[in-house]
C-alpha cells in the first residue's frame, strides 16, 4: 500500500510545479477516480471530465491536499465524485436515483494491475455487498449522489430521521467490517 | 452545544465548508466525520477502470495551461526535504513537539526557525509572507513562488540563512534550504529517538557540491590559506572525490590576520555568540556568553561569511569539483559522504578520527575545521 509519506512527497512537488508528479498521480489515481465518475454519472463522456477536472484542481491547488486526513488517491476521487455529481445534477434534476442504483449493483473491475489496490477494492466490494440493502441504499444515495438527509429519505420513502439513522449505522457498519478485513479507519 | 449534524457527511464528503470550525473543535462530530470520510475513501476506491486513451495527455495540457510547469530540477533537493520533514512532523506527539534538541532549542522552535528563514527568502523575492504562518504554509509558498519562477527569479539575489548576513542567487539559496532542513530534520530526529537518516543520493551531492565550492573562500578567509590542494574523497551515496583548493589563488597577499577580525566587526559579530565554528570544529563545548575568544576563533567564524559573500566566487554547481586523476594534492581526506555534510553544519566534531587522512594532516584539519563553519544555526 502507498504510504503518507509517497503522498506528502507528490505533494511537494506538485506545489513545485513538477509535471512529473501530476502524471505520477493519474497514473496511480485516474483509474479509481474515473470508475467512481462512471459509477455516478453512468457516462463516459461525464466521466472523462470529471477526472479531468479532478486533476486539473489538484495540479492548481495542491495546497489543499491535507495527508493528515486522508490519501491522495481519496482526495483525487472527493474531487471527482463532486464534479460528477455536479454533471449529473445539471443533466436529470428529475431522475430516479434507485432506479439507477438498481440497474448498477454488481459491477466488476475492469483493471486490477494495482495488486494492492485491487485486493482492498475487492475487500469494499464485498463488505458493501453484505451490508443490509436498506444500509447500502442510503450510503449510495448520499455518497454517490450528493443527497441530503432529507433527499435521501424522500427517495427511501422514509423519515428523515430514520434516513440519517440508516446512514450512519451503514457507515459504522461498513466501518466494523473493513477493520474486521485488515483496513482500519485511519489507512483509508 | 448545537451540532451542524445534518452537513457531517457532506463536510466529510468535501463539501459544506461551513462546518469545519465547529467539527475542529468537537470531538464527537469529528469522530463522525472521520468515520464518514474513511467510508468516503473506501467507497471512492471499490472499482478500477482503465480512464479511455488520450485522457491522460488531453489532462496533462489541461494542467499546464492553467498553471505552467517548473522549469527546472534546481529545487528538488529543497522540495525532497520539504516531503520528509513534513511527515516527520506529522508523526510528532505534542510531548515530541517540545523536546529539547541537540542545541537545547525545543522541536517547536527549530521548525520556528526555518519558517523564518524560509520567510527571509520570501521577503527577498518580494512575496509577502502572512504573520503567524506554520512552517508547511511557508514552506509551501516558497515552493509554489520556485515553481513558477523563470531565470530571471533564480538569478534574484535573497538571504542566505545564517549568522551573518548575505544575499546569494536563489537557486543557490534553495540549495542551502535543503541543506538546512536536513540539518534541523535530523535534529529533530534525534530528539524523538529517531536515526538520522541523510538525503537521496543525489541531492547530498548537490547540497556537499554546494559546500564544497565554497571551502577555497572561506580557507582564505580564515587565514588558513596554502598553496596547493587537498583531494576529499566522499564515500558511500552521494559521494565522489574532489579536489579542493587550499585558499583563492587570486585573491591579494594579505596578513593571515587582519583580514578577518575587519570581516568579523564588518559582519557586526557579536563578541558572546555562544556557538562559534571554532569551537565546533575543535569538538569542545561552544564558548559561554561573554567568554573571551582567541583571534583564530574569530577567524575560523568570519571565514563562513567571507565565504558566502564573495570567497564563493565559484559557481556552487561544483566548479572546484575535479576528478583525483589529475593529481596534486597535498593531503587526502575519506570519510563518508553524509558524515562531511553534518561535519559542514557543526553535528560532527572534527576528530582526529573523523577522517582517514594522508599526508598533510595539518592542511586537512585546516580544511575540515573551516568546513565546519560553514552550515546553519
Amino acid at each position: 500500500m502507498r504510504s503518507q509519506a509517497d503522498d506528502v512527497r507528490l505533494r511537494a512537488q506538485l506545489v513545485a510545479a513538477d509535471e512529473s508528479a501530476l502524471t505520477e498521480a493519474y497514473d496511480l489515481h485516474a483509474p479509481s477516480a474515473y470508475a467512481l465518475a462512471l459509477r455516478i454519472t453512468g457516462d463516459p463522456s461525464w466521466s472523462e471530465d470529471a477526472v479531468q477536472e479532478a486533476f486539473v484542481e489538484l495540479w492548481r491547488r495542491p495546497e489543499r491536499f491535507d495527508p493528515t486526513t486522508g490519501s491522495l488517491r481519496t482526495w483525487l476521487c472527493m474531487l471527482a465524485r463532486r464534479r460528477a455529481i455536479d454533471l449529473l445534477r445539471r443533466q436529470s434534476a428529475q431522475r430516479d436515483h434507485l432506479t439507477r442504483l438498481a440497474g448498477q449493483a454488481p459491477v466488476e473491475p475492469t483493471v486490477e494491475d494495482d495488486v494492492v489496490g485491487a485486493a482492498q477494492a475487492k475487500a469494499v466490494r464485498e463488505c458493501v455487498r453484505d451490508l443490509p440493502v436498506l444500509y447500502r441504499d442510503a450510503i449510495a444515495l448520499a455518497y454517490y449522489y450528493g443527497l441530503s438527509y432529507r433527499q435521501v429519505a424522500v427517495e427511501l420513502g422514509v423519515p428523515e430521521g430514520t434516513a440519517k439513522s440508516r446512514l450512519r449505522s451503514g457507515l459504522r457498519l461498513l466501518a466494523r467490517r473493513m477493520s474486521e478485513a485488515g483496513y482500519p479507519m485511519d489507512a483509508a | 452545544m448545537d451540532h451542524p449534524d445534518d452537513l457531517l457527511e457532506s463536510f466529510a464528503f468535501g463539501e459544506a465548508p461551513e462546518a469545519g470550525p465547529h467539527v475542529a473543535a468537537c470531538p464527537q462530530c469529528s469522530a463522525q466525520v472521520q468515520l464518514a470520510r474513511a467510508a468516503a475513501g473506501w467507497l471512492a476506491t471499490s472499482h478500477l477502470a482503465t480512464p479511455p486513451t488520450g485522457l491522460r495527455s488531453r489532462v496533462l495540457a489541461a494542467a499546464v495551461a492553467v498553471r505552467p510547469s517548473s522549469s527546472g530540477s534546481f529545487s528538488s533537493a529543497y522540495v525532497a526535504e520539504v516531503a520528509d520533514l513534513g511527515v516527520l512532523l506529522d508523526s510528532l506527539s505534542p510531548a515530541q513537539w517540545s523536546a529539547p534538541t541537540v542545541d537545547g532549542r525545543s522541536v517547536r522552535d527549530l521548525v520556528r526557525h526555518l519558517t523564518g528563514n524560509d520567510g527571509n527568502v520570501l521577503a527577498d523575492l518580494g512575496v509577502p509572507a502572512p504573520a503567524g504562518e506554520r512552517w508547511r504554509e511557508r514552506s509551501d509558498l516558497l515552493l509554489r513562488t520556485v515553481g513558477h519562477g523563470d531565470e530571471t527569479l533564480l538569478d534574484r539575489p535573497v538571504r542566505l540563512a545564517g549568522k551573518v548576513p548575505i544575499r546569494r542567487p536563489l537557486r543557490e539559496a534553495l540549495t542551502q534550504r535543503a541543506f538546512e532542513t536536513w540539518i534541523h530534520r535530523d535534529d529533530i530526529r534525534v530528539a524523538v529517538a529517531l536515526p538520522p537518516i541523510p538525503p537521496a543520493s543525489g541531492h547530498l551531492a548537490r547540497i556537499l557540491a554546494f559546500g564544497l565550492a565554497l571551502l577555497p573562500g572561506a580557507i582564505e578567509a580564515a587565514g588558513r590559506a596554502r598553496p596547493g590542494s587537498v583531494l576529499v574523497a566522499l564515500t558511500g551515496p552521494g559521494g565522489g572525490d574532489h579536489l579542493v583548493r587550499m585558499g583563492t589563488p587570486a585573491s591579494p597577499a594579505r596578513p593571515a590576520n587582519a583580514r578577518p577580525e575587519a570581516a568579523a566587526r564588518r559582519e557586526g559579530q557579536p563578541p558572546d555568540e555562544a556557538r562559534t565554528g571554532a569551537a565546533r570544529a575543535a569538538g569542545t563545548q561552544a564558548a559561554p556568553p561573554g567568554a573571551a575568544r582567541s583571534r583564530g576563533e574569530r577567524a575560523a567564524e568570519a571565514s563562513a561569511g567571507e565565504a558566502w559573500a564573495g570567497g564563493a566566487r565559484a559557481e556552487a554547481a561544483g566548479a572546484d569539483e575535479v576528478r583525483a586523476a589529475d593529481g596534486g594534492w597535498i593531503a587526502e581526506v575519506r570519510m563518508p559522504a553524509d558524515r562531511f555534510g553534518r561535519v559542514m553544519a557543526g553535528r560532527v566534531p572534527v576528530t582526529p578520527a573523523v577522517a582517514v587522512v594522508h599526508g598533510d594532516r595539518s592542511a586537512a584539519f585546516d580544511l575540515l575545521a573551516v568546513a565546519a563553519t560553514l552550515g546553519c544555526e
